[in-house]
């Protein structure tokens, strides 16, 4: 094993650095994208989800259980192979961003809703009884305090969310997994190049997670 | 407007069969080996719950594609031929392994410390505390995190089509890129793993109400 | 409405409230004139509460009319003398003219005592924020926390957070004020700071109605009690007089009981 890494491990990777550097932004990039998509998605979802009229609550419901019980990677192909069956011919790139997007919004609309349902009626109460409107009441009192909820198990989502941009590689992005992939298959290196490939992502979950941790305790000092 | 997926179901349904046995496998034995890591970190400490939870903080930190293609390049190279299916098997127990471990875990540690207690009042000592006392309620409370898990992991089984592996996903890309019809095909598969996840969500669901009755 | 001093500032007709098959309030008729104080008692589930949140429209009475100084609240009735149910604007703006303290506080934990006080009068009334922050300070000061203005409702005790609460209705300068059962989730030793706190109001001349279980509070601070049982109001009288003198046999059981326990 030692042998190995001697002979082909360090200083070949090395050689292949620029690749996996490559793949390494564009992993990012995928999963910047993903997540902004993802959001604005679960934004966009989570008002009809719980305006309480059964025509939109139903298909949401519907939609939203069926992509969490489906495989992603399903919907990779779907959006790869299908819209440009429709006329939309997007790059892989694009295919790939919404896919994920569409699932983890999906999943994110929940969080939200969780979130919102968690605060306690009776903040509704202290602020209807004051005299604001619904609406006031919802973006000042009910949001900010469900926003203080729902940033730990977003946290969670977005780190499988960066897990999943590895799908990518089967539509042939050159991300970080197919930038692997390729280097094996093309100079018959040995599998440590997917050790090195493993280490960086979990330099970047974990990244990622300590991000989120400090968010989440620069939010609590201001309770 | 279904055909296409209507003609290849037989053989999609085929690959529908492997799935399941994939699913079988490596969730199966995943979960046992990840029941045993959780029990062991929680009730033992010291340097073995050091090393489990390294094991498990490694594992879910790296996407389980990067598992499977690592056991299906790596193996053949350290000369164990054990062939594709069961490299990814191998991944796929190991993925599932570290995820149940911290479910495991967290039940063991959810039971009140009361009940140690009174198990130690009546003389048990730590083994049948365990065995009677901790295990039953924990497996118990862990029966919904274990589903949502596996539902989870049995979609993960499409990931092996990405390596090389035939099974369902593998074999709808293959019909679709013979006939172009998209739409219906991934579509109807996705119903198919719909149809495997679903109920076990669903049950999932109830237990957990159920539970929240008891305590 | 701009009204004469004659008006009462609350008047309640024949209001009738059911949760599904329960009837919780079985006809409740009362006044309460400009400046009176207001106690309201009975044994759980007789609909105090219910009735108290009908008055600010939180609980939608199924029938009946309330009119806050001559305004109808939650419905108005049109040409045809049909119940027509109010806009929420409408009825939010009748809100913002009662004030009312809960059991359990409701102070937004998001925000630090200033915000919870400054929120309402600066969103829902427009006020300045200098002039927002100069009402809230002497608010404070009157229920005797101007230094705890910038901490967070957390860091208060159970007596704080209520006094605080008390200041929040209060900066929308209200005409009346609504408290439901302030006191019972408060521990014994810091009853006394709060209700201190509202016998000052009413020795300043706010219109009140206090739905409470303290007895000897009640009977110091309202001019007038109301009891209640199963939805109606039983007795109604100076409290002087009702709880030294109860007349029907549910007053003098629900009292009875009561005394029993200081015993």
């Amino acid at each position: 094993m030692e042998i190995f890494i001697e002979f082909f491990g360090i200083s070949f990777i090395q050689s292949q650095l620029p690749r996996f550097w490559n793949g390494f932004q564009l992993t990012i990039a995928i999963a910047a994208a993903s997540m902004i998509g993802a959001v604005i998605w679960g934004l966009l979802l989570v008002g009809p989800r719980m305006s309480g009229v059964k025509t939109i609550v139903l298909p949401l419901m519907i939609y939203v259980e069926f992509v969490r019980n489906t495989p992603l990677i399903l919907q990779i192909y779907l959006s790869y192979f299908g819209l440009p069956l429709i006329g939309l011919p997007l790059s892989a790139f694009l295919c790939g961003v919404i896919a994920i997007a569409s699932q983890h919004g999906a999943f994110l609309c929940e969080i939200f809703r969780a979130g919102i349902e968690a605060v306690s009626k009776q903040q509704w109460e202290g602020a209807l009884a004051l005299g604001m409107t619904k609406r006031k009441a919802k973006y000042n009192v009910i949001l900010p305090q469900a926003f203080l909820k729902v940033v730990p198990p977003i946290g969670n989502q977005l780190v499988i969310l960066i897990k999943d941009t590895s799908l990518v590689s089967a539509i042939g992005i050159m991300e970080l997994t197919l930038s692997g992939k390729m280097v094996i298959e093309r100079s018959g290196a040995s599998f440590e190049v997917f050790l090195f490939i493993a280490a960086l992502y979990l330099l970047l979950t974990t990244a990622f997670g300590l991000i989120i941790r400090f968010f989440e305790i620069h939010l609590r000092k201001r309770e | 407007m279904l055909d296409v997926f209507i003609s290849n179901l037989p053989y999609l349904m085929k690959g529908a069969v492997q799935t399941v046995w994939l699913a079988l496998a490596g969730v199966g034995f995943g979960t046992l080996f990840g029941l045993i890591l959780g029990v062991a970190n929680a009730s033992m400490g010291g340097i073995i719950s050091w090393f489990i939870n390294i094991y498990v903080f490694v594992i879910r930190g790296i996407p389980v594609l990067v598992w499977m293609f690592l056991a299906y390049y790596m193996l053949p190279q350290l000369g164990l031929i054990i062939g594709d299916i069961f490299a990814v098997i191998g991944s796929l127990i190991l993925y599932t392994g570290a995820f149940v471990a911290e479910i495991a875990r967290g039940a063991v540690l959810s039971i009140p410390k009361h009940q140690v207690d009174s198990a130690k009042g009546l003389g048990m000592n730590k083994f049948n505390t365990l065995r009677l006392v901790i295990i039953p309620q924990a497996m118990k409370m862990s029966v919904p995190p274990l589903l949502n898990n596996s539902v989870m992991m049995i979609k993960a089984t499409a990931y092996v089509s990405v390596v090389g592996v035939w099974e369902l996903t593998y074999a709808a890309r293959e019909v679709v890129e013979r006939t172009l019809a998209a739409f219906q095909v991934f579509f109807g598969v996705m119903c198919i793993y719909f149809l495997i996840c679903y109920p076990l969500t669903i049950v999932a669901r109830q237990l957990e109400k159920r539970y929240s009755y008891d305590h | 409405m701009i009204t004469d001093k004659e008006t009462p500032m609350i008047q309640a007709q024949e209001i009738h409230k059911s949760f599904g098959d329960l009837k919780v309030l079985n006809g409740i008729s009362f006044n309460v004139t400009r400046g009176e104080v207001i106690a309201i008692i009975g044994p759980s589930g007789s609909g105090k509460s219910t009735l108290l949140r009908c008055l600010n429209f939180l609980e939608e009475h199924d029938n009946g009319e309330i009119l806050i100084d001559g305004d109808p609240l939650g419905y108005s009735l049109n040409e045809n003398k049909t119940r027509v149910r109010q806009s929420e604007n409408e009825i939010a703006n009748l809100r913002s003219n009662i004030g009312m303290v809960f059991q359990s506080f409701n102070l937004f934990p998001h925000r630090s005592v200033r915000d919870n006080i400054t929120m309402a009068p600066i969103s829902v009334k427009k006020i300045n924020k200098n002039e927002a922050n100069k009402s809230a300070e002497i608010l404070l000061e009157k229920v005797g926390l101007l230094d705890k203005i910038d901490e967070f409702p957390s860091h208060l005790s159970g007596g704080q957070q209520q006094r605080v609460a008390i200041a929040r209705a209060l900066a929308m300068e209200p005409k009346v004020m609504l408290f439901d059962e302030v006191t019972s989730a408060l521990d014994p030793e810091l009853v006394g700071e709060v209700l201190y706190s509202i016998k000052q109001l009413a020795e300043e001349g706010m219109t009140m109605v206090i739905v409470t279980h303290e007895m000897q509070f009640a009977k110091d601070v309202s001019n007038r009690l109301l009891f209640m049982d199963s939805g109606k109001i039983i007795e109604e009288g100076s409290p002087q007089v009702l709880l030294q003198n109860p007349n029907s046999k549910r007053l003098k059981d629900f009292l009875h009981r009561f005394r029993s326990s200081f015993v």
